[in-house]
């Protein structure tokens, strides 16, 4: 079964300085899902809400990644490791990009989220089950 | 007359699986809002009824004795639910109230013997008439003021309802298929 990556698109983007307060320390927050169209059989949405509480500003968000698969998506592949380790992980750093650029171009220092291992979050929601 | 919509149902991944490796499971007591049977968020006052299944699973999630989430991940599952015309209950109309009404008169005394109070009665009333075999009620649907996070956290109480639910008593039958449509983290909305 081949999947590839077809579209992704920036669906919200929530940035706002703190004019001159400044935080003690960065935080980012992350929170991701997927999703099967009923109208496109072979594919599959995975999408992003992250949180930036900079220094400097707060910036939120939220986009969404579509793959294309070459064989219908079956209730098998939802539950697979796919959509909730692979998908993201390939998508994750096409937005990490996003926001270093996006911060850098704003002015700020450029923002660069550390690496994110899906396994784990993914070993951690599936032992809390 | 056949009937057939989509109904959404919202859970935590592992109940899910659980259904589509299986069926799904009856949600049991007086006090559901139609009965011993699975429930559903369709069309109907809300255009948005997998959306409210998503909130429903989130605020589901919380449990408020031990403050802490049950599960991190919800799903929505969309199922096929089909019924025939006379097997069907529709308590959005004036017919389907007046059945309502009809088996409150019929269960009047037990009822009293049962001492509910003010407590609503519906999912009583529908138990007793399928127990009983009075009507032949397979599928119901009704429109509720269901509280879901945003409700609960700010302490939001109304009358008017927000969804239109639907129950079914028998999934194997009445059930014609089930996917999962959405799965996703559930957010720390406390904060």
């Amino acid at each position: 079964m081949k999947i590839q990556l077809d579209t992704w698109s920036v669906l919200n983007v929530n940035f706002s300085s703190l004019k001159g307060e400044r935080r003690k320390e960065n935080t980012f927050n992350l929170s991701n899902g997927h999703f099967f169209p009923k109208e496109l059989e072979n594919s599959f949405g995975v999408g992003f809400e992250i949180e930036i509480l900079d220094e400097q500003f707060d910036l939120n968000v939220e986009a969404v990644f579509i793959f294309k698969l070459d064989d219908p998506i079956t209730e098998e592949f939802k539950l697979s490791n796919f959509p909730k380790i692979n998908g993201p992980a390939i998508a994750f750093p096409f937005l990490r990009a996003y926001i270093s650029n996006l911060t850098l171009q704003s002015g700020y220092d450029p923002v660069i989220l550390p690496s994110i291992n899906f396994v784990k979050i993914a070993e951690e929601a599936d032992e809390e089950e | 007359m056949l009937l057939q919509f989509n109904g959404y149902h919202g859970t935590n991944l592992s109940a899910a699986k659980q259904i589509i490796s299986s069926n799904y499971e009856l949600s049991v007591g007086d006090d559901e809002w139609l009965g011993d049977g699975v429930y559903f968020f369709i069309k109907g006052i809300s255009s948005t009824p997998e959306v409210q299944a998503e909130k429903w699973a989130i605020a589901h999630s919380w449990d408020n004795t031990r403050k802490a989430r049950r599960y991190k991940r919800f799903c929505v599952l969309s199922s096929v639910i089909q019924v025939e015309e006379e097997n069907f209950l529709d308590l959005t109309n004036e017919d389907g109230v007046e059945i309502l009404s009809y088996l409150f008169d019929k269960f009047e005394k037990k009822l009293k013997k049962l001492g509910k109070g003010f407590k609503p009665v519906d999912g009583l009333l529908i138990n007793l008439a399928v127990g009983e075999g009075i009507l032949p009620i397979e599928v119901v649907k009704g429109n509720f003021y269901i509280k879901f996070a945003k409700e609960r956290i700010k302490r939001i109480n109304l009358r008017t309802s927000n969804s239109t639910i639907c129950t079914v008593y028998n999934p194997i039958k009445n059930i014609i298929s089930s996917n999962i449509i959405k799965i996703g983290d559930i957010k720390d909305e406390t904060k």
